[in-house]
């Protein structure tokens, strides 16, 4: 009986989470004029994929999609192998500059983006990396958030395995990589969704340090073209569920780690 | 001496063959917004053909934006050759110094096009009038029938516009007689200041020293636009521009961008378009004029090629290509909006006629912030029902505060800015090397090698930016001029100063407040109770995470669509026989912020809810069988073992949620623009506004500094009462 209104509330609860999102992908499929005389219409009377095939045709989008993923996939793969090792570091290891480098990451997340804008603008020009993949990429490799959620993870996690290896003779990355990344798969999942979706929908920074169709990625496109055609909520809401698409799709990779960190259930004391 | 001689061979070899190259061909950066690629290719392609020296880079900015790209490009010295603004941009740069003056080489020009005021200081011209628009007036021809209106006699004068408002309101509750826009930055005073023509008043007096929008003229067309109220739609433009598109609204004045929209939408729509209504009938007509320049950089190195493809986009054909194409803008030359073609298309040909009776705002510095003020003077009367000589005697004041500041003019290049701080991130690193604590060890190798790639990122990417704002924050800074001296705190206690920024700063602890607590409950509840067992968990661990998965600017595209005033949540409102407000959320003063609260709940609780998740898989199972055995209920069990192994995780949860409240800005930026009346805007809104549409980035970054400090207290005393509790 408890059960049963647990389970009522959830799916309840769900379904006010989701309705937005079903409001979307209806709205995709409606054919373009119908909205004003059906706006509020649960299902659409008459159904069309050809907003989804204007929106493509618009521009290289097939580019867009590939720069945005290829992007989004090396990020993603930076941070889970690079910020592990910093938040390792930070949480087990002391070295000089730890404090001070810990209040410059908090102080870096409290900067709004507007900030620091202009600055990393200039950083990238020096180097050469305007309209390069590098600009897209490597300031985001290290995210300060990844590291803080994974020393929070990594601070529950007990030491005595991590101790035992040493003493069998383990070397530190072996330790790192063998034992410990292991125990933080569900921490590591979170990263690893995170961060694809952060780098998937960013927009301000690939459109400001772009210049060229080839570079541009998917959100950058799909501004693009609403600015040119103007709002037009059937076009717009399929380009928001094209740019939706593949990141369900990750997402469900990853969350199949999340519960599989619960099946290894290596925590235990 | 030989190889010496071979290395300088070598060199001059290398060097001069690139001459040889750049000497082959010109290659110009062009950035833009009005065309879209597709209709570029060709036109860049016809430039290239008679030009083949010249190769040009087109590439097209987007509304939103674009201008932001502009001005970071232009800081860091990486501006493209030739760029589009918008008219009331055109002072502000055009005084800058960064275009390049072109008096001379447009001289054979002045008397054939239209509109050189904003690109011009005293008698210097630096840019090029490109493609024009203006405000006229729609009507429903339809809506007018069914009203017992004259289809084919739109409203000439004031009288009479209110009268067929009233009549076509009386057709049905949610049919309007007109649309008034407010609660945005432009559209509220691009629709109304044509009337404050008409009407024979003007926001200042002719030669920009003085304010004289509080005059009786002023005050006559304010209470006729008021008049107008009870039989009109108050909505953001685009708003009223759909709904006048679906038959809801009779008449607005608007611009050329609905031809292709109601061509879109609802291509039935019987309709015509006429000019701005005049308080008699005998009365001239004058509209509203703004329009997009093209302008030269200061620095480009081929000015000659650079005016050459000016022209080209200015050309006869080009622009009445443009304008036919496109059908929302019009040609700014004079003898190209005489074409037979606009003979030919009823709407077109009234667009055209408009445009030639059409005068432009002041081209003062100031205007960006004044046009502001005067949105928020319909603001004012509209929606806040504050009595007309109020709301122009308050409005008058802050214009004047705007037309009495000068302009400082910074005496350090920027040039420098980089070297400095590099100096002093090494002066930082040495100093900090020598004082550090001997007894700490420096670290064991394998450590280093653990944190070094992200060192190297964190001082380029992270503490460099750092540096570089607090440097400006303690400087007078204008982007444009790139020049700034040192003001000592004058950005910090000016900033402490200004009512705007305190009540955005209320705006934004009232969103914090607001927000945290909530999702935190919501994401920490469900997380407990998908956690301990339902049937088809995944599909909950799942589906409660989609709505992380769209991109902000998506969602709040998403919730404009569902808060509007035809939008779904008033449509389940009125199903249930719920009083809904009125005027609609978004534009309610006191429903704004609340609706996108609501929005940010709904939209991150799912991102926390992962994460509580992910904890909750580190809680030993063994830790509740145990419980369960000394007979704990799920209540119990939550209380005493969930929460308390969840604490590091909310504490995480609680501050990263605050800087992120704490930093909302996609949200307005795409939903309210900090309207209305200013009740959204929030400090980073407030920041941006300050940075890239008044160009001060030295008080801009000062607001930065403050609200980081904000934060720093936020997470100092949330992490001292959650740590304490445990």
């Amino acid at each position: 009986m408890k059960k049963t209104m647990i389970f009522i509330f959830l799916f309840g609860s769900l379904l006010i989470s989701l309705f937005p999102l079903y409001l979307m992908f209806t709205t995709s499929l409606k054919p373009e004029g119908s909205l004003l005389t059906a706006m509020n219409e649960l299902w659409p009377r008459s159904i069309t994929f050809k907003n989804y095939w204007d929106v493509w045709m618009s521009g290289p989008f097939d580019r867009y999609f590939l720069n945005s993923l290829g992007v989004a996939f090396v990020i993603t793969l930076g941070n889970i192998f690079l910020a592990l090792m910093v938040a390792y570091a930070f949480v087990r290891r002391s070295f000089v500059g730890k404090k001070l480098f810990f209040g410059t990451i908090l102080l870096t997340m409290m900067m709004p983006a507007q900030i620091v804008m202009v600055p990393t603008f200039i950083v990238m020009k020096h180097f050469g990396w305007l309209n390069t993949y590098w600009a897209l990429i490597v300031p985001s490799l290290v995210l300060p958030f990844n590291v803080f959620l994974l020393m929070q993870y990594l601070k529950s996690l007990p030491i005595s395995l991590e101790e035992a290896a040493r003493l069998d003779g383990a070397s530190p990355f072996q330790i790192l990589f063998k034992i410990v990344m292991p125990l933080t798969k569900p921490a590591l999942a979170v990263v690893g969704i995170n961060t694809f979706l952060g780098a998937w929908n960013t927009f301000l920074y690939p459109f400001l340090l772009t210049n060229t169709t080839e570079m541009r990625t998917l959100p950058v496109g799909l501004a693009l073209y609403k600015g040119v055609h103007g709002v037009d909520w059937v076009h717009l809401m399929a380009g928001s569920c094209l740019a939706a698409g593949p990141v369900i799709f990750v997402f469900l990779i990853f969350q199949k780690l999340i519960i599989a960190g619960l099946t290894a259930g290596a925590v235990k004391e | 001496m030989k190889f010496l001689f071979f290395i300088l061979s070598f060199f001059v070899a290398i060097s001069s063959s690139a001459q040889t190259v750049t000497l082959g061909s010109v290659t110009l950066h062009v950035w833009q917004f009005s065309i879209d690629e597709e209709q570029a290719r060709p036109l860049v392609a016809e430039f290239e053909k008679a030009h083949p020296n010249i190769k040009i880079h087109m590439q097209q900015l987007s509304w939103d934006f674009g201008n932001d790209k502009i001005i970071t490009s232009l800081i860091s010295g990486n501006a493209p050759d030739v760029f589009e603004i918008g008219s009331t941009w055109g002072p502000h740069f055009s005084q800058s110094g960064v275009l390049k003056e072109i008096t001379q080489e447009t001289e054979p020009y002045r008397d054939r096009y239209l509109m050189w005021e904003p690109v011009m200081v005293q008698d210097k011209v630096y840019g090029f009038p490109w493609l024009v628009g203006t405000r006229f007036l729609f009507y429903n021809k339809t809506l007018f029938k069914k009203a017992g209106l004259d289809p084919s006699h739109p409203p000439r004068t004031w009288d009479e516009l209110l009268s067929a408002a009233k009549k076509i309101k009386a057709l049905s509750s949610d049919t309007y007689g007109y649309g008034i826009a407010v609660a945005e930055e432009f559209a509220p005073w691009h629709t109304f200041i044509p009337y404050l023509w008409n009407g024979g008043g003007e926001v200042l007096s002719r030669d920009w020293k003085e304010v004289t929008l509080n005059s009786k003229a002023a005050y006559q067309t304010l209470a006729f636009y008021q008049s107008l109220k009870p039989y009109a739609l108050l909505n953001h433009q685009e708003q009223i521009d759909q709904l006048f598109a679906a038959e809801k609204v009779g008449m607005i004045l608007s611009g050329a961008w609905n031809f292709k929209s109601i061509q879109k939408t609802n291509s039935k729509l019987e309709y015509g378009v006429s000019s701005v209504p005049t308080p008699k009938s005998s009365q001239l007509p004058i509209s509203f004029g703004g329009g997009e320049m093209l302008v030269m950089l200061d620095k480009t190195k081929h000015p000659k090629e650079a005016f050459e493809f000016i022209r080209f986009l200015t050309s006869y054909e080009v622009e009445l290509h443009l304008s036919r194409s496109q059908r929302n803008v019009l040609p700014s030359l004079k003898a190209a909006l005489k074409d037979p073609f606009f003979e030919k298309d009823s709407h077109m040909k009234g667009f055209a006629e408009q445009m030639l009776t059409a005068k432009t705002p002041p081209a003062h510095v100031g205007w960006i912030k004044m046009e502001k003020i005067l949105s928020g003077l319909i603001d004012r009367v509209m929606l806040q029902n504050e009595s007309i000589p109020q709301a122009l005697e308050g409005t008058s004041s802050q214009l004047s505060k705007i037309l009495n500041q000068t302009q400082k003019k910074g005496t350090i290049s920027d040039e420098h800015l980089t070297f400095w701080i590099l100096v002093f991130l090494v002066i930082l690193v040495l100093g900090f090397w020598f004082l550090r604590n001997r007894k700490l060890p420096v670290g064991e190798f394998s450590t280093w090698i653990l944190v070094l790639p992200w060192v190297g990122l964190f001082l380029v990417f992270s503490l460099y930016p750092l540096l570089y704002s607090l440097v400006i924050s303690f400087s007078d800074y204008n982007v444009l001029t790139s020049h700034f001296s040192l003001s000592g705190f004058s950005n910090y206690v000016e900033t402490l100063k200004d009512s705007e920024f305190l009540k955005a700063l209320g705006h934004t602890l009232f969103f914090a407040v607001g927000t945290v607590p909530f999702t935190l409950v919501i994401s920490v509840g469900l997380a407990a109770l998908i956690h301990q067992g339902v049937p088809w968990k995944s599909l909950f661990q799942a589906g409660f995470f989609l709505p992380v998965v769209t991109s902000v600017i998506v969602i709040a595209t998403l919730f404009t669509f569902f808060y509007s005033e035809s939008g779904f949540l008033n449509f389940i409102l009125t199903t249930l026989g719920i009083p809904k407000p009125n005027p609609a959320w978004l534009i309610n003063r006191n429903w704004a912020l609340l609706s996108i609260m609501a929005m940010a709940v709904w939209s991150s609780s799912g991102y926390y809810l992962i994460l509580f998740l992910a904890a909750l898989q580190s809680i030993p199972a063994s830790l509740y069988e145990a419980s369960r055995l000394d007979g704990a209920n799920g209540l119990q069990q939550f209380f005493k073992i969930t929460l308390p192994s969840l604490k590091p995780m909310i504490l995480f949860v609680v501050v990263i949620n605050t800087i992120n409240s704490l930093q909302v800005f996609p949200e307005i930026f795409t939903m309210t623009k900090g309207g209305p009346a200013r009740s959204t805007t929030t400090i980073v809104y407030y920041l941006y506004e300050k940075g890239f549409s008044e160009f001060q980035m030295g008080t801009a970054s000062a607001v930065a500094y403050i609200l980081a400090l904000l934060m720093c207290l936020f997470a100092y005393f949330q992490m001292k009462v959650l740590r304490e509790k445990s």
